[in-house]
């Protein structure tokens, strides 16, 4: 309130950012998506001269879209909790136990992030071969959960940290089985770390290509192999457009979602004596 | 009620270090026992392991003779309240003091009952659907104590749980606790560091330092006749001297030589020749104009604090360097030279000068 040209600069420049960056390619993405095939856009029209979803229906009739969809969405959720079941124990040593060189073995745990997932995805496959693993569902499931535990138990890790050791106590004393201590001083700390890497994983694993075009390709698609397809040799911007907003969308309503649930939570597990 | 009994319960941590140092209490069946002491003492330890939180390295701990050293905190007839009230902040008042009931599958009617009766002693029925971070801290601890009564234990085991009051509201939570362990006769453990507490609540109080007990008795007992330096000191306040034994004088009367004086002392023990620590209360001391023949000695006025009901008075003992402390209850003249007077019952004997 005392600085009122500040806070005005400020909301200008957000609102800049937030036009250039989401505004500006979501917009473009959509005019792009909406391109008659026979009418092109093309200097110097502003505007597209006709706007049919004629692109929508081929793309969803003559491309392999669909299955690329159902392959993405039934990967995605079989990855996010097979990561979440993983990264859990880990989690919970790291965020609870005492041990020596737990430092180390916090940093080793993220170095998947640091090595580019090409290189993570043409060793996986020599590996996956070697053990036999030819199922390319199973092997990109693999895959991803490898790339994404580091994601999951960073968060798991905060999470279990935060939970009340008097809290634990409390409910043994009061004399909780194993569930009851769990739901009682666990799960109300732990349940928006779990929403959020389930998401974060969910959406990692929708967007990766890497791992899903090495060890996928040719037959095995998804919607962002789908997506470079039309990038690169055999570039066709519309339709790139399509794909890009099939991605995109679904993942930005999970976003939301994700902070509406995020937000209830909050007001249940805050409150009370640290 | 139950009859707690902790028998040479010691316990080492994997450093080394003997947090708990052979503890042996029998605390009689709705006894209200206070383990008093300075912080990093064991007391908060001892009360953990009496829980089941923390195993003991040797020793053994019974509950109406019944040894419960290995018995999971889950099955032991303790309930805890909890420094910070350890409250399950996303249930209300009567989720947290049904958790337990629940747990322990009593019938509905009987937790209905239960709840009925917890909230009624505490006097918390208005706030019975509110979550705990829209009570007030004194009500916080209100419902903690309602949550360890519903479980209806044998034992309910205190861990500082006024620390966090203000001074009024400690007084009166002090009252109402006490209270309600006269109606209901559990037995409690109640640990505490603040002397004042401890002195107004317990049946008995166990002064520990370093892992060990100091001394086990009454308040009266603690405060009149403290066993150790450390006992006289950390309960209230104390003027502490070495005196080397000079006489017997015959049915439990000695003569005693200190710095300051020779003093008549009576004791309970048996001294053999050497020096000992003596003691006495700043409230103990006469002061008169001049000294009289006997246990009195020459001081003057250095420095005073007047308090309201009475005043402390530091006195410097003409010929010698040291202070001692005396309460009176109007100021004195600073400068002044007076008489002090103990009698000789009014002094304690410690331990031994090593």
């Amino acid at each position: 309130m005392r600085n009122k040209p500040l806070q005005v600069i400020l909301f200008a420049l957000l609102a800049i950012v937030f036009f250039l960056w989401l505004f500006v390619p979501f917009a473009m993405a959509l005019l792009w998506s909406l391109v008659d095939p026979d009418k092109p856009w093309s200097y110097p029209d502003l505007f597209p001269q006709k706007l049919s979803f004629r692109r929508w229906g081929d793309m969803w009739l003559t491309t392999s879209l669909p299955a690329a969809i159902g392959n993405s969405y039934l990967l995605a959720p079989v990855v996010a909790f097979l990561t979440l079941l993983l990264a859990a124990p880990t989690a919970y040593a790291f965020g609870r136990i005492p041990f020596r060189g737990k430092a180390v073995a916090q940093m080793l745990s993220l170095l998947p992030l640091v090595l580019p997932s090409f290189i993570i995805a043409l060793f996986f496959t020599s590996l996956l071969y070697k053990l036999g693993i030819y199922n390319k569902f199973a092997g990109i499931v693999l895959g991803h959960v490898v790339l994404f535990l580091p994601y999951a138990i960073r968060i798991l890790t905060v999470s279990f940290s935060q939970v009340r050791q008097d809290l634990i106590d409390a409910a043994r004393d009061l004399g909780a089985s194993p569930w009851a201590r769990f739901s009682a001083a666990y799960l109300p700390v732990l349940r928006p770390g779990i929403l959020a890497a389930l998401i974060i994983v969910f959406i990692q694993s929708i967007e990766e290509f890497a791992i899903a075009f090495v060890l996928g390709s040719p037959d095995f698609t998804t919607v962002p192999t789908i997506l470079y397809s039309y990038l690169g040799y055999n570039f066709v911007r519309p339709n790139a457009a399509v794909v890009s907003l099939v991605l995109v969308v679904p993942n930005v309503i999970l976003m939301l979602v994700f902070e509406r649930l995020l937000k209830s939570e909050g007001a249940a597990v805050s409150g009370g004596k640290g | 009620m139950a009859h707690l009994q902790l028998d040479r319960v010691s316990k080492t941590f994997a450093n080394g270090f003997r947090v708990l140092d052979d503890i042996s209490i029998d605390v009689a069946p709705g006894e209200f026992l206070t383990l008093l002491g300075p912080s990093g003492c064991g007391k908060t330890t001892l009360l953990k392991a009496i829980a089941g939180f923390h195993a003991i390295s040797s020793g053994a701990l019974r509950i109406n003779g019944e040894d419960v050293t290995r018995v999971e905190p889950e099955r032991r007839d303790t309930a805890m309240c909890f420094q910070s009230y350890a409250l399950f902040p996303h249930m209300t008042v009567s989720e947290n003091i049904l958790f337990g009931p629940r747990q322990n599958r009593v019938s509905k009617a009987d937790c209905a009952d239960r709840l009925a009766t917890a909230l009624r002693q505490v006097d918390l029925g208005a706030h019975a659907e509110k979550l705990p971070s829209a009570l007030s801290g004194g009500q916080q601890q209100r419902v903690a104590l309602a949550r360890a009564m519903a479980m209806r234990p044998g034992i309910i085991l205190f861990d500082e749980p006024l620390s966090n009051l203000d001074a009024k509201l400690r007084e009166q939570v002090r009252f109402e606790i006490r209270a309600l362990q006269a109606e209901l006769g559990f037995t409690a453990i109640y640990v505490t560091h603040d002397q004042a507490e401890a002195l107004a609540m317990s049946d008995r109080i166990v002064v520990m330092n370093k892992g060990r007990i100091e001394q086990i008795g009454t308040p009266e007992d603690i405060y009149d006749r403290p066993a150790s330096r450390f006992v006289a000191d950390f309960i209230g306040a104390a003027n502490i001297l070495k005196a080397e034994v000079q006489e017997d004088l015959g049915s439990g009367l000695w003569r005693m030589r200190t710095d300051v004086a020779a003093f008549e002392i009576r004791t309970d023990k048996k001294l053999s020749r050497g020096s000992y620590y003596i003691c006495w209360r700043p409230e103990d001391a006469e002061v008169q104009e001049a000294a009289s023949a006997n246990n009195s000695f020459l001081a003057k006025v250095t420095a005073q604090a007047f308090q309201g009901n009475l005043t402390d008075v530091i006195l410097t003992p003409t010929g010698s360097t040291g202070t001692c402390r005396i309460q009176v209850r109007r100021p004195l003249p600073l400068g002044t030279q007076v008489a002090i007077t103990i009698p000789p019952e009014r002094f304690s004997v410690l331990e031994a000068v090593q």
